[in-house]
């Protein structure tokens, strides 16, 4: 336990050594040599190709044109950075902030702000900020007909407004969960010693939490980074890298320069991208094991009424702002403006119904595909990376990891040029839109696999190999079973971001695999809010519908073969702390 | 217990391969049948002819098509009830086809391109990533609206003007814009919307003829003028009818059609055809290079082309009749503006200049960047 | 009389409505300047009494006073108490002196006397050296020493320690018992010290309050408490004890070191109880086993099974016929 808990990684190194040890004389795994060949495939390979592309910049191979196009593009990157510093740094605070108020709820209250969080989790792309604009435009439903304000919404503001939103409900349930693992006695012994609430919560909780803000930080971050759909939407004249990725690759059809403009943005995400392990790998050296620990929450630091205050009326406006916004999604789809005056229609209701469901049901069948099979894929190789491999694993772990780095367009667009000949034509299929789904998401279930792994003990294998069993018996009737929690998790997780990526779809894209999100953007690009609206909707409800139906499936399934360990309260926050981790 | 355990993985993981195997072809098929059976929901006439015609025809096979709508679809419904092909429509601008073409490399994502404008139909073919077609109409359509040598058709024009919002302009105090000098009047500023001519093939017609018609040097310097006008360049084709219609924005330059007239009408907007010229660019039609179903694609341009009532049936969707121009002859139908006002324009340049013309387009763009 | 540092009155405690009493009307007098252990099995409201002195819990009724003032209405950070909790609850990310000097900010202790403060206290516990160190890289004996420092610094008025010593293994258990006593007196602190452990609570404490079930059996100093226990409960709680009973009605419990043991040799010797305070019984060893520094019988007397313990030497084999033999007045219970 030490060992686990000290900072050494030679220490962590060797005890992978010995882990490995134990099947060195054994035959190399035919399924681990898969397993990396799939990741070779999938994710270097492309990876490869499009960063050769960036440099054919000038046509001929070579470094040279790089900075010349840095300089040129550097005011679109250094908007990418500004937005994501203030969105990233407004959505940790916010979501601090409602992660307090969510510990110091009582159970029903808390209950319903949680569900409304993880509901707010599965969002279609393009349809918040058409709502915001609704909202809050020009023409805004808020702005102009409430309190006839006349506000442009489309710059920059819009965009960090809109992905604070965003970004907060994850932030706040990876916070709450982070939050109420603490050792309930730190505060306790706090308080023994003369701290008052409101000093406990600036001398001793917000240090102890620090890294796990810092990792919220760093992963918004990311988050902003990558995202193009908001500023194409709401960004209006306000450039970011990603939205120019976007141009070059949609309008100028630049492969090149978007490819290098790619390799630019790697470099803050890059950044980015180790402060969140950093801070997330020192959050978890402080916070031990967690056991024999007394479950914390806020209410048993009994808050002053006034910061308590505070925090509802935040956390108020929190849910009223995006309940209006899904609201407002919902209902464009049933209302109509002629000449300033709104009224209900079911027109889009029938435009849907004629031309646009069969997208959402094939959506959902590739989402569950990926979905079944990431999960799958990515607690084997979880497993595999920590116990099997000798050597390699941070570079493993740093391969698997870029495609998550990089904005969606850039992966999808990898994927057209790796797979569109023979011998390995797999555009044109629904195989390679699966592919990229979970290639894109696979670091996320890696280190689900990896928390959970942890929490086996190296013993319980060393004890069935003593027994006598095989390797592959020991995987799938040993480790497999016990890695079910995470694997449900994993499952969800990969199946609502499947249906919500829009990304690499919208290239991947063709005539006869037309997935949900790609009829959502092709109506807005038409101007069909309406049916965009209700498509959006309809898309919402079925992957919340259809998620809490696989969990209730899952927990039904894992109870009956007696594994009913911990309660509820346990499983959810797994999920919610499993959805967070990377 | 531990058998059911591993048939329970095993369920689910062989389900899950069949769905995700048989995605491809399950997907088509039943879309393919969607797309019959709402035509045969819609028009219940029609529905013993799509049985009649489905076992007449000889095989059925089917055909994808890479359009610039969806509306197209009903057009696409009539060719399967009278031939059998099963269609599949994908809507996409004509830039973003464009790219995909020259990522994909020679594995085309449809089998027909249908729609778009003829400055990416050119460049197309200049990569070489089109198929050349023979057509039996061929003949009938005007010289400028074919390509030479049959790798390209046109289906029809779009214009170009403005949709102006009288609310906001008469919030402004200023006067409604009636040519596109009007629109450098500084009291526009930051109140025109205009789509991003790299994605929308349309605006690119227009950054194109105004050039040719002012030349280079005026050209570019009125659109440096104009540049301080517009709010932003909109990165979807729609935007600037949608948002100007809305209230966002006071004047949009936007493709005119039926669509437009509606929107204006339900918005209390008006619509204007510029006085100095009214920018059109053709609307391409063509098969790709290396399409599954050639065949098909041709047997639907000559069904499209041979046929008045199916042109006709065209222009009904596209909400114009600027079919009449392509194809002089057709009977009953009227263009419904004075074309001489269209402006000159030598479409021959439109596709060899794009680069050029969007590289420089890029950086006097992108120079009035935000703080 | 000794002078009392805190006084429980009539403290109840129920963790749920309608749930069962973790603490009924508890009336507990806590001495100054002395050691009072709070006995118990688990379940018998010690923690609980521990944390309403705390602060952390609120009783249902009952008042809690502390040097004169009744403190049931103050928050924690108001009362004059410290604790030293089970699991330390060192502050991970915050060095050992950091730890020590944290509760010094909030005395308005401006940070160099703190400081000052903070090192004499862990010389006091023999840490001086470690100031710089992170919890993490402590062993739990230093980290149990910390928590006491940190405890400490703020000069509370009754120091409240939650089984402190539960996680460390036997020997350093002691070596930290014998340092704390020594401690205590030097400082002359008051402490309430909580405990499962009934070895622990003869060795350290001034005085035993053993708790059942939410109530008080007996408070009283070790020696009382092991010689004489208020009822058979207490008596097995600190040891094994033996019951005797005559036809006739006198019964005795007596503990195994109390009675002697000797050969039966031929004299004539009489069985039974006289009227004199010696009390004899014939037996015969069935087994023995040995402890070191005392032998253990067990003696079938008149079907009854005995446990004798005797200084080692000498030694008496199983099958022997013996003389038992205890005194009147050593009877830990008279028993009805």
């Amino acid at each position: 336990m030490r060992a686990l808990l000290s900072e050494n990684p030679e220490g962590k190194r060797g005890e992978r050594a010995a882990a490995a040890a134990l099947f060195s004389h054994s035959r190399p795994d035919p399924l681990l040599f898969l397993l990396l060949l799939s990741c070779a495939l999938f994710i270097a390979y492309p990876l490869l190709l499009i960063f050769w592309r960036a440099l054919y910049l000038e046509g001929r191979p070579g470094l040279s044109a790089l900075p010349a196009l840095f300089l040129r593009e550097k005011s679109s990157l250094f908007h990418s950075f500004y937005t994501a510093s203030l969105s990233a740094l407004f959505s940790t605070a916010l979501g601090f902030f409602l992660s307090l108020r969510i510990s110091s709820s009582g159970r029903r209250g808390r209950s319903i702000l949680l569900l409304l969080l993880m509901m707010s989790l599965v969002s279609p792309p393009f349809l918040s900020s058409l709502s915001y604009i609704q909202l809050y435009g020009r023409r805004g439903l808020i702005t102009w007909h409430l309190f006839r304000i006349s506000y442009d919404p489309y710059n920059k503001w819009g965009i960090i407004a809109m992905q604070t939103l965003h970004f907060s409900s994850l932030n706040a349930l990876f916070l709450l969960d982070y939050l109420e693992s603490l050792d309930g006695k730190w505060m306790d012994a706090a308080r023994d010693l003369g701290a008052g609430s409101m000093a406990v919560l600036g001398t001793l909780l917000l240090p102890l939490l620090s890294p796990a803000l810092l990792a919220s930080f760093g992963l918004s971050f990311l988050r902003s980074l990558s995202d193009f759909g908001t500023p194409a939407v709401i960004g209006g004249r306000y450039d970011t890298l990603a939205s120019d990725i976007y141009l070059q690759i949609i309008g100028y059809g630049k492969m090149e320069k978007a490819a290098a403009m790619n390799l630019f943005l790697m470099l803050p995400a890059f950044l980015a991208f180790l402060l969140y392990r950093r801070a997330v790998r020192e959050g978890e050296r402080r916070n031990g094991n967690g056991r024999g620990r007394e479950r914390f929450t806020m209410q048993r630091l009994s808050l002053p009424a006034l910061f308590l205050s505070f925090l509802s009326i935040l956390s108020l406006l929190y849910f009223t702002v995006l309940s209006l916004q899904y609201l407002c999604i919902f209902l464009l789809g049933f209302l109509k403006a002629e000449r300033g005056v709104y009224h209900f229609t079911s027109e889009y209701l029938s435009r849907l119904f004629r031309y646009d469901l069969s997208s959402l049901l094939l959506s959902l069948r590739l989402s569950l595909a990926a979905a079944l099979f990431g999960a799958l894929f990515g607690l084997l190789l979880s497993y595999y990376m920590e116990r099997r491999l000798r050597f390699g694993k941070n570079a493993l772990d740093f391969l698997i990891s870029l495609p998550y780095l990089l904005p969606g367009t850039c992966f999808g667009l990898a994927y057209i040029m790796a797979f569109h000949r023979e011998p390995l034509k797999l555009t044109g299929t629904s195989l390679i839109l699966v592919l990229n789904l979970i290639f894109r998401q696979l670091p996320v279930v890696i280190r689900m696999g990896s928390t959970a792994l942890l929490e086996i003990s190296r013993e319980l294998e060393n004890a069935a190999r003593d027994l006598g069993a095989s390797k592959r018996r020991l995987l799938f009737e040993i480790i497999l079973p016990q890695l079910s929690r995470p694997f449900r998790s994993a499952f969800l997780y990969l199946f609502t971001s499947s249906m919500c990526s829009a990304g690499a779809v919208i290239f991947l894209i063709d005539a006869g695999h037309k997935i949900a999100v790609y009829t959502l953007f092709d109506l807005i690009n038409s101007g069909e809010y309406g049916t965009a609206s209700l498509l959006s909707a309809l898309m919402i409800l079925s992957t919340v519908l259809l998620s809490a139906l696989l969990s209730a499936l899952f927990r039904c399934f894992c109870e009956r073969k007696g594994k009913g360990r911990r309660g509820n309260e346990g499983s959810d926050r797994e999920s919610s702390r499993t959805v967070h981790a990377l | 217990m531990k058998k059911i355990f591993n048939i329970a993985w095993a369920l689910p993981l062989a389900a899950s391969l069949l769905l995700a195997s048989c995605g491809g072809s399950t997907a088509m098929q039943s879309t393919g049948a969607a797309s019959s059976s709402e035509e045969s929901s819609a028009e219940s006439e029609k529905a013993e002819t799509t049985a009649a015609a489905a076992d007449s025809a000889s095989e059925g096979g089917s055909l994808s098509v890479v359009a610039t709508s969806k509306d197209y679809q009903k057009l696409f419904d009539s060719f399967t009830a009278d031939t059998g092909i099963k269609t599949e429509l994908l809507s996409m601008s004509s830039g973003e086809v464009l790219s995909k073409l020259k990522a994909e490399g020679g594995t085309p994502m449809a089998d027909l391109w249908f729609g778009g404008g003829i400055d990416a139909f050119m460049s197309a073919k200049a990569d070489g990533l089109l198929e050349k077609v023979e057509l039996d109409a061929a003949k009938d359509i005007a010289s400028d609206y074919k390509d030479s040598e049959g790798y390209w058709y046109t289906k029809g024009l779009t214009v170009v003007g403005f949709i102006v919002n009288t609310e906001e302009l008469k919030k402004l105090g200023a006067p409604e814009p009636k040519s596109w000098d009007d629109l450098t009047n500084p009291a526009y500023k930051d109140e025109i919307l205009m789509s991003n001519p790299a994605i929308s093939g349309t605006n690119y017609g227009v950054v194109n003829a105004i050039l040719q018609k002012k030349g280079e040097e005026e050209g570019w310097k009125y659109f440096t003028s104009l540049n301080e006008n517009v709010k932003y360049y909109a990165k979807r084709g729609g935007d600037p009818r949608e948002k100007t219609a809305a209230g966002e924005a006071a004047i949009g330059i936007t493709p005119m059609d039926k669509k437009t007239e509606k929107l204006a009408e339900e918005q209390n907007c008006s619509l204007v055809y510029p006085s100095d010229g009214i920018p059109y660019i053709p609307e391409g039609v063509a098969v790709f290079k290396g399409a599954k179903n050639k065949d098909a694609a041709v047997k639907f341009l000559n069904w499209l082309y041979s046929s008045d009532e199916h042109l006709k049936e065209l222009a009904e969707i596209d909400g114009k009749n600027t079919i009449k121009v392509v194809k002089p002859n057709i009977e009953g139908l009227d263009a419904g503006f004075d074309l001489n006002t269209l402006m000159q324009e030598d479409l021959s340049l439109f596709g060899s200049q794009r680069d050029q013309i969007l590289a420089n387009w890029d950086s006097l763009a992108g120079q009035k960047a935000e703080s | 009389m000794r002078e009392a540092i805190a006084s429980l009155r009539g403290l109840s405690m129920r963790y749920e409505k309608g749930g069962r009493r973790v603490l009924s009307s508890l009336f507990l007098e806590i001495p100054k300047g002395r050691i009072l252990c709070l006995l118990g099995e688990s379940g018998c409201g010690k923690t609980t009494t521990l944390q309403l002195i705390g602060g952390f819990l609120r009783p249902e009724e009952g008042e809690i006073w502390i040097d004169g003032t009744e403190i049931s209405c103050l928050p924690p950070e108001k009362r004059p108490v410290s604790t030293v909790f089970q699991s330390y609850a060192l502050f991970p990310h915050m060095m050992v002196l950091e730890n020590v000097c944290y509760g010094l900010r909030f005395q308005g202790i401006p940070k160099r006397e703190a400081g000052e403060r903070g090192r004499e206290i862990l010389s006091l516990v023999g840490l001086s050296g470690c100031e710089d160190r992170l919890p993490s890289a402590l062993s739990g004996g230093q980290q149990q020493r910390v928590a006491l420092a940190r405890a400490l610094a703020v000069r509370p008025k009754l120091l409240l320690m939650d089984e402190p010593l539960s996680n460390l293994d036997a020997g350093l258990r002691v070596r930290i018992r014998e340092e704390l006593k020594e401690l205590q007196r030097k400082l002359s602190m008051s402490i309430l010290f909580v405990t499962h452990d009934q070895e622990e609570a003869l060795s350290l404490g001034d005085e035993i309050a053993l708790m059942r079930e939410g109530g008080l059996l007996q408070c009283d100093t070790p020696e009382e408490v092991y010689n004489h226990p208020a009822d058979r409960y207490v008596c097995d709680f600190f040891g094994k004890s033996n019951e005797i009973r005559f036809p006739g009605g006198e019964g005795f419990l007596i503990r195994p070191e109390k009675i002697g043991i000797r050969r039966r040799g031929n004299s004539k010797e009489e069985e039974g109880k006289g009227a004199g305070e010696e009390i004899r019984l014939f037996g015969e060893i069935q087994s023995t086993e040995f402890f070191g520094f005392y032998r253990e019988y067990r003696v079938l007397s008149e079907g009854r099974e005995l446990l004798v313990r005797s200084p080692s030497a000498p030694t008496l084999s199983p099958g022997e016929k013996v003389t038992l033999f205890f005194r009147r007045e050593d009877s830990a219970v008279p028993l009805p």
